[in-house]
């Protein structure tokens, strides 16, 4: 007879703890009362009607997705800028530039939204959309650098020798050639950059100005002042658009986009 | 082959290919890059450092003076908030490695079909945000959350016991938000750990225990050290989980930083402690450098 | 006038690797010319400068009359096969073939027909729609082929494309690609490592080593008078013999070995030789002979055989020189009847003078 295998119910029991809460919400989002409790006392839409159909929270999920989608455009083109460079050359300094275009991911954030603050202000630059995007590109860009660096120095150059021998000049060869194969490496850096843009609160609260209020800040300020069960509703939306998004590309491309095999 | 009609794309590769083997084209390409975060992320934190060196308003003056930082470690309660940061870090590292140590080996070593799907349900919550992850835990742990409404139906409590707005709640909070960095860390090496070694140990006679102690663990000493900097780093450095799971009992540096400059406007002073926490996040990084290759691809660090 | 033309070309890597060092050479229209030495000779590294991936730190390549030194490889008009093909994974076959025609701006049906024309010349039309990574690697060898030829290239470049296929396909392929270049003409440089493959395709061949042209000539010049032990060593084997002039006759130079016998070489007329002058011949086994009689002819040493190689055809026999340390390389025919030798026999080995061939110092 087999032993026991406590290994299994430790990962059953671990597995239930970084679920649950996303269990929880979901549930907790379908309550018909004001004040959130769970179990919930009855059930109802009522919540997701406020979001889908009176537009609650909509503003500032548009926000949310113009400074992901802008703020991971600009990481994006100069991540794969700075990629060619670090994956193709081998010039002095490299070392010192690759650690300094990763510097962000080592610092805690809360020193970049300080620290932009203090910037935007003194320079009169202002809290506005641009200013906020700049931040997130700030914060994303070494995401992408660091995958599609990477993904680069894996590609085959002789790939894009074959193209130029074919009379594509170099931008022909690097388009049609070099970045479609490296499409995969190139997703999985902008998706890290924008989802991390998307569910950043910590920047996006130093840089919040009335005209700019991301998703994740009004989420926050009305954990603080507005404590109902609408928070779980776009919580639960948001949760599971995103797991949803992750199992969908792990089913495509597997497992490699997420987590590096060294 | 006829050179084509002038087209931007040709005139650019023609430049490219000009002075390909030249340091001019690695410097064009890393310009843009360099330059966005020189002016928006090195000369930000750049002037916050002097600025931390400047007479806070509290504390009129001209010139530079030590004051600040003076205050940070002189003043017990500012002291108190930089050391529990610290004692919070640390706690929450011990408590992903030795909850995530087991499960990255079990994810490692076992011969599931899915394992593939396991590890990506772990990295899967670190898509969503940090305030999502956070406030389903006030949900879970708060005096009328599940918890305690559960166990108050069961009889098992007549009061409700206090499980956030405390150290508990905090260390909850970041156990769950870096319980994935930790086991990805370990898993990533042990993944790469022959298992041929371990099965020669146990061959020599070796009990399971003692193959885990002397073969395993020493080999994956390289993801334990990269987990723990990193959990270390973002743990102390955490924002939203202390702001609403800590509350005003527990707050820690990022949270000081937010309300000396935010609510108080004492800029030098904010300055101040944003430098001892960069000093002390750089230090850690420096001594480990792996630190850039954790094998977390995406995940906010932020929080 | 030459298709292709290196005019003292030299590159170097950095300050010290001389990967290619003053190299001359005509390419003539429709020839098909083999780079061959060992790896790491420089032949990738010519081949790259050809097709523009490269430039050369001083010389000159000259294409169809035009000087193109510093020109990008994409107006060059070459066309490459790579050492391991670089078929763009994403593309199917028949879009990798047309790859080089839409950059060229043809139109759709004539990039169609085009297409569909050089698959059938490599024999794979039924394959247009597969992707690479669904092909085996002599259908790959086809695709990386026909994408080069499609598109008319002034001269056509091969890296080692043979170097990864199985031996049996590798000696089909190469048939075809010899009779593909005999049919459509094509001025090719075609680089190896393998001797039997420059030997076999070659209209000439060019030997390097350490980035020099060794010697440039048709495969036969080559084999039977290599000008330097490199050569007479690298292409096939060769008996080395050292030894000085000990008399000088009127057609026959006679040498006295350094292994301590007496030889006889035919000497050519315009060769300028004195007594005691130090010269180097070399012999190809084959044009040895063995004996189980005392020797006929001028040149017979007795010996006794050490090795002895059964190779199908041949037999291979290495024959320690009676009374001296040199050994003598003997292939034998292995035909019906023919006597074979057990180490340890006491044998004559001998040869024709003619068949000598004397290297200069
Ligand atoms: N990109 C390069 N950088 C530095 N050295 C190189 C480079 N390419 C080739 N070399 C050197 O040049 C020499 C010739 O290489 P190559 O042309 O590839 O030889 P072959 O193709 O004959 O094997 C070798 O010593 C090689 O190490
Ligand atoms: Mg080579």
């Amino acid at each position: 007879m087999r032993r026991f295998n406590w290994g299994v119910l430790f990962a059953i029991l671990m597995y239930v703890f970084i679920l649950t809460p996303f269990v929880v919400i979901l549930y907790a989002s379908f309550s018909d009362s004001a004040l959130i409790t769970v179990p919930p006392k009855g059930l109802s839409l009522r919540w997701y009607r406020q979001i889908l159909l009176e537009g609650r929270y909509i503003p500032e999920l548009i926000t949310s997705l113009e400074v992901g989608a802008a703020s991971t455009l600009i990481s994006s083109v100069i991540g794969i800028l700075a990629s060619i460079a670090l994956a193709r050359y081998n010039f002095p300094g490299r070392d010192v530039i690759s650690s300094i275009l990763l510097a962000p991911l080592m610092v805690p954030v809360v020193l970049i939204g300080v620290a932009l603050l203090q910037f935007y202000s003194v320079t009169k630059i202002g809290l506005n959309l641009p200013s906020m995007i700049m931040a997130h590109a700030v914060m994303t860009a070494p995401y992408v650098v660091r995958t599609v660096t990477s993904t680069m120095k894996g590609f085959n150059e002789s790939l894009e020798e074959a193209a130029m021998n074919l009379g594509a000049n170099w931008i022909q060869a690097f388009t049609q050639v070099t970045l479609p194969i490296m499409m995969p490496g190139i997703f999985s850096g902008a998706m890290f950059a924008f989802i991390t843009s998307f569910g950043d609160s910590v920047v996006s609260l130093f840089l919040s100005s009335p005209s700019v209020v991301t998703l994740p800040v009004k989420v926050f300020t009305d954990i603080m002042w507005n404590f109902e069960p609408a928070i779980a509703a776009i919580s639960a939306l948001t949760s599971v658009l995103a797991i949803g998004g992750v199992l969908a590309i792990y089913a495509i491309q597997g497992a490699s986009a997420f987590v590096s095999k060294q | 082959m006829r050179r084509p009609r002038f087209s931007l794309s040709g005139w650019i590769s023609d430049y490219y290919y000009r002075y390909k083997n030249t340091i001019y084209v690695p410097m064009v390409l890393l310009a843009p890059s360099i330059l966005m975060l020189a002016v928006l992320f090195v000369y930000p934190i750049a002037v916050l450092m002097i600025q931390a060196f400047q007479h806070a308003p509290t504390d009129p003056g001209k010139g530079f003076t030590l004051n600040n930082f003076i205050k940070l470690f002189g003043d017990f309660y500012y002291f108190n908030i930089l050391l529990r940061s610290l004692l919070v870090g640390l706690g929450t590292t011990i408590l992903t490695l030795f909850l995530g140590y087991p499960l990255a080996l079990f994810l490692a070593r076992s011969k599931i079909k899915k394992r593939d799907l396991l590890v990506v349900l772990l990295v899967a919550p670190l898509y969503t945000s940090i305030v999502v992850r956070v406030y389903a835990w006030m949900v879970i742990l708060g005096k009328g959350g599940l918890i305690n409404n559960l166990l108050t139906q069961w009889g098992v409590i007549q009061q409700p016991l206090p499980l956030m707005l405390n150290m508990t709640g905090v260390l909850i909070g970041l156990l769950h938000v870096y319980y994935a960095f930790m086991v990805l860390s370990i898993y990533s090496v042990v993944l790469n750990i022959d298992p041929a070694l371990e099965e020669a140990a146990m061959n020599l006679g070796a009990t399971r225990m003692r193959t885990l102690r002397e073969v395993t663990i020493p080999l994956s000493m390289p993801g334990i050290l990269a987990g723990s900097v990193l959990v270390f780093v973002l743990s102390m450095g955490a924002y939203v989980v202390p702001a609403f799971l800590g509350g005003r009992k527990v707050m820690m540096i990022s949270n000081l930083i937010y309300t000396v400059v935010i609510d108080a406007f004492n800029w030098p002073f904010g300055a101040a402690i944003a430098t001892a926490l960069l000093i002390i996040a750089l230090l850690l990084t420096y001594f480990y450098s792996k630190l850039l290759e954790s094998p977390v691809k995406g995940g906010g660090f932020g929080g | 006038m030459p298709d292709v033309e290196l005019r003292g070309v030299t590159k170097m890597f950095g300050k010290d690797t001389v990967a290619v060092d003053n190299v001359n050479l005509e390419v003539e229209a429709g020839e098909f010319i083999s780079l061959l030495g060992p790896s790491g000779c420089g032949k990738t590294t010519t081949l790259r400068m050809i097709a523009g991936f490269e430039e050369p730190t001083t010389g000159q390549i000259i294409i169809k009359g035009k000087d193109m030194t510093r020109v990008p490889p994409y107006y060059r008009n070459t066309g490459m096969v790579f050492q391991n093909y670089a078929l763009f994974p994403h593309r199917t076959v028949a879009e990798n073939v047309a790859f080089g025609l839409k950059m060229r701006g043809l139109n759709r049906e004539e990039i169609k027909r085009r297409v569909d024309e050089a698959l059938r010349m490599v024999e794979i039309p039924n394959l247009a729609d597969r992707y690479p990574r669904q092909l085996s690697g002599g259908q790959q060898q086809r695709v990386a082929l026909a994408r080069a030829i499609v598109i008319q290239p002034s001269v056509l470049l091969l890296d080692e494309p043979l170097s990864a296929l199985d031996k049996k396909l590798r000696e089909q392929m190469r048939g075809e690609i010899k009779r593909l270049q005999n049919r459509i003409g094509i001025t090719t440089i075609f680089v190896t490592h393998d001797q039997e493959e420059a030997l076999t395709l070659s209209d000439r061949i060019v030997i390097m080593n350490k980035g020099k042209v060794i010697q440039v000539g048709t495969p036969t010049e080559l084999y039977r008078k290599p000008v330097n032990t490199f050569v007479a060593d690298f292409l096939g084997t060769s008996n080395i013999i050292t030894g000085k002039v000990q008399e000088l006759a009127a057609g026959f130079v006679t040498i006295n070995t350094d292994g301590g016998f007496t030889i006889k070489v035919v000497r050519e007329d315009n060769m300028a030789l004195k007594t005691g002058q130090e010269l180097t011949v070399s012999i190809r086994p084959e044009n040895m002979s063995l004996t189980g009689q005392p020797g006929p002819g001028m040149n017979s040493q007795p010996g006794r055989v050490r090795d002895v190689f059964f190779m199908g055809a041949t037999v291979r026999y290495n024959i320690l020189v009676d009374n001296s340390d040199q050994v003598l390389t003997v292939d034998e025919q292995n035909v019906g009847g023919s006597r074979l030798y057990k180490p340890g026999d006491q044998v004559t080995v001998y040869w024709e003078p003619g068949d000598c061939n004397i290297i200069a110092q």
